[in-house]
């Protein structure tokens, strides 16, 4: 709005007494005061072919600065390719990949300075010590303030004097997570960061996001787990066979949510409340229900509350079938 | 070059360094053992007992009567090839096929350096660690000679045996690290790493057996390691030097160039 009303002034005001150099300038900076946050991370027209819906096509993507950007899709649908190419290891077919406005595989030495990454499948130096791992990454970043380390070794629980050949699946995650995070980057590109971590440790790891959020970082997680990208992200890209499906923001995602519960009730009586309420009974038998929920829940509890129930139990939904149904409701378009 | 990653590369591998040195030690000082000034033809004549084609295959040739005749023929025929050609081969695999195939690299990727200074550390480290195994190996042959023969050692030609050996290692190390850099899987790093020097091993040792097939040994990178021409005091052999210097450079800046180009599937 502020650019349009610019603009006018602008056309007016040349004739008179500005040039129209002068006038750019202040135009630009204006204009880039008021334009939202820059770019972090930036995908233009990706394209990596390993055959028929094996890669990434023609994807966009974008981050902004202190964004937490989730990036959703079954296994094989294209995360870790794209994912490598942030990092540079891998060279697009098509379309350019950049990071901070640098290329990623050409300026990807300048890049990784500010950069933490965890990697889908994490292989360490097997035959160190936790410690001594995190010692050599130390290193090779020229990193002396060792505080960040010792404090994430704290909050993860995490022994650092076991040979990693030894180290539980979970341990190493860990361990991977530290490596990523000591060096207090203001980038983060985590690949499917939770795996192999119990769900207790999960919930720290969130929390962990959260934190890193708050101090303004920018932040790019991959997942198959919808519940994990709906805590912890503001945006989320859902990408199948390699092409992007739907991007939205959180909320709309959680709006069309759909919920599968499970419902048994103890006495046959109550089963007619059910039958006669305005519920989405999925399945019955018996005493036994399967109630699909979208959205808010107001009223399945509600009408719960006037039977006698033996047990409640939700469905884990497929992350699949939480965007299908997203892309069912027109969700397919950008915000 | 970075200093961190050396250290790194050091610390990882100098448990296999000092069992060849050992290995290649304890070869030496036998074979050194073996040797006796006052009677040369003694130990001909107890070589004559051994079946002549075994020793031809494992190029076992008195050269000459004396010290370094007798060293160039036993150590440098045989284990001088042998033992830094297995090194050579775990060495390489070690530093760029294994972290390549197990994602490893990753690791040291996503530090601020770049993929040529990464690579230009794993060829030193490889350089370093030949050099070094070859020079002690040097020196403690001399030390040994000393200690049993004391004088008796022809030290410009021994000296040359062992430059050779250097520059030999230097181009077989560039062969075992240009497969190692090339190849994403470890199955095929690792093959044709072991494959093509042992090929040439075998070539080499196939040649020396008869004379009938003896022009296969132009098909052997051995070839240019002559330690019988360098004890005769052949002039040709800084050909040879030279052109192990030559594959050896050629294929560091060939693996150096394809690794800068390279998809990393890790
Ligand atoms: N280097 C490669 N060669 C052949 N196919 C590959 C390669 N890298 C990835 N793919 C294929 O591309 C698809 C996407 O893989 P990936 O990006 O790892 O998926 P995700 O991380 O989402 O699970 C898969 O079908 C995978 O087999
Ligand atoms: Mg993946």
């Amino acid at each position: 709005m502020f650019s349009i009303s610019f603009l006018t002034l602008k056309t007016l005001c040349i004739p008179y007494f500005l040039d129209t150099k002068t006038i750019n300038y202040y135009y630009k900076a204006i204009d880039k005061a008021f334009t939202k946050e820059p770019l972090m991370i930036e995908i233009k027209n990706l394209t990596k072919s390993y055959g028929t819906n094996k890669g990434v096509f023609n994807l966009d993507l974008t981050v902004q600065k202190g964004e937490v950007f989730g990036f959703l899709g079954p296994n094989g649908a294209g995360k870790t390719t794209t994912i490598r190419h942030l990092l540079g290891f891998i060279t697009p077919d098509n379309g350019t990949v950049k990071i901070a406005g640098k290329d990623c595989f050409k300026e990807a030495h300048t890049i990784q300075k500010d950069l933490g990454y965890i990697a889908g499948e994490i292989a360490f130096f097997n035959h160190m010590k936790g410690a001594e791992f995190l010692h050599f990454i130390a290193k090779m970043r020229a990193l002396s303030n060792l505080d960040k380390m010792h404090s994430l070794i704290e909050f993860l629980e995490l022994d650092i004097h076991v040979k990693i050949r030894k180290m539980s699946k979970g341990m190493k995650q860990k361990l991977g997570i530290v490596a990523a995070l000591m060096h207090d980057p203001k980038i983060l590109i985590l690949d499917e960061p939770t795996s192999g971590l119990d769900p207790l440790m999960q919930n720290k790891f969130v929390e962990l996001i959260k934190r890193e959020k708050k101090q303004g970082k920018t932040i790019l997680m991959s997942s198959h787990n919808f519940e994990e990208i709906e805590r912890t992200c503001d945006r989320a890209l859902i990408i199948k066979n390699g092409k992007k499906m739907a991007l939205s923001n959180i909320k709309d995602l959680k709006n069309v949510e759909r919920k599968i519960f499970y419902v048994a009730l103890q006495n046959t009586k109550d089963k007619d409340i059910i039958l006669k309420s305005d519920l989405k009974i999925i399945k019955q038998n018996h005493t036994d229900f399967e109630i699909e929920v979208s959205g808010n829940l107001d009223y399945f509890i509600d009408v719960l509350s006037t039977c006698k129930i033996k047990s409640l139990d939700i469905k884990k939904q497929q992350l699949e079938q939480v965007f299908m149904d997203y892309y069912k409701e027109g969700g397919g378009k950008d915000d | 070059m970075i200093k961190a990653l050396l250290t790194h590369n050091i610390k990882s591998n100098y448990k296999i360094f000092l069992i060849f040195l050992a290995v290649m030690t304890m070869y030496s000082s036998i074979i050194i053992g073996m040797y006796d000034p006052d009677d040369a033809a003694a130990i001909e004549a107890m070589m004559d007992l051994m079946p002549e084609a075994l020793m031809n295959a494992m190029n076992f040739t008195i050269i000459s009567g004396d010290l370094i005749g007798f060293i160039g023929g036993y150590y440098y025929g045989f284990i001088i090839v042998l033992f830094p050609m297995i090194f050579t081969i775990i060495l390489s695999f070690k530093l760029m096929g294994k972290i390549i195939d197990d994602g490893s690299i990753a690791f040291i990727l996503s530090t601020p350096h770049t993929r040529k200074s990464m690579i230009i550390t794993q060829i030193s480290t490889l350089i370093l660690n030949i050099f070094t195994l070859l020079f002690a190996t040097t020196i403690i042959g001399m030390l040994l000679t000393e200690i049993m023969f004391a004088g008796l050692l022809d030290i410009q030609v021994y000296i040359l045996l062992n430059v050779g050996a250097f520059l030999l290692f230097f181009a077989i190390g560039s062969i075992t690290f240009f497969c190692s850099t090339v190849f994403n899987e470890a199955k095929n790093a690792i093959g044709l790493s072991i494959a093509v020097p042992v090929g040439f091993f075998i070539i080499d040792m196939l040649a020396s057996v008869s004379e009938d097939i003896a022009f296969l040994r132009f098909f052997s990178i051995f070839t240019l390691y002559d330690n019988i021409a360098i004890v005769t005091g052949e002039a040709w052999i800084w050909l040879q030097f030279l052109a192990l210097l030559a594959i050896g450079i050629f294929l560091f800046i060939g693996s150096t160039i394809v690794f800068l180009k390279k998809d990393l599937t890790i």
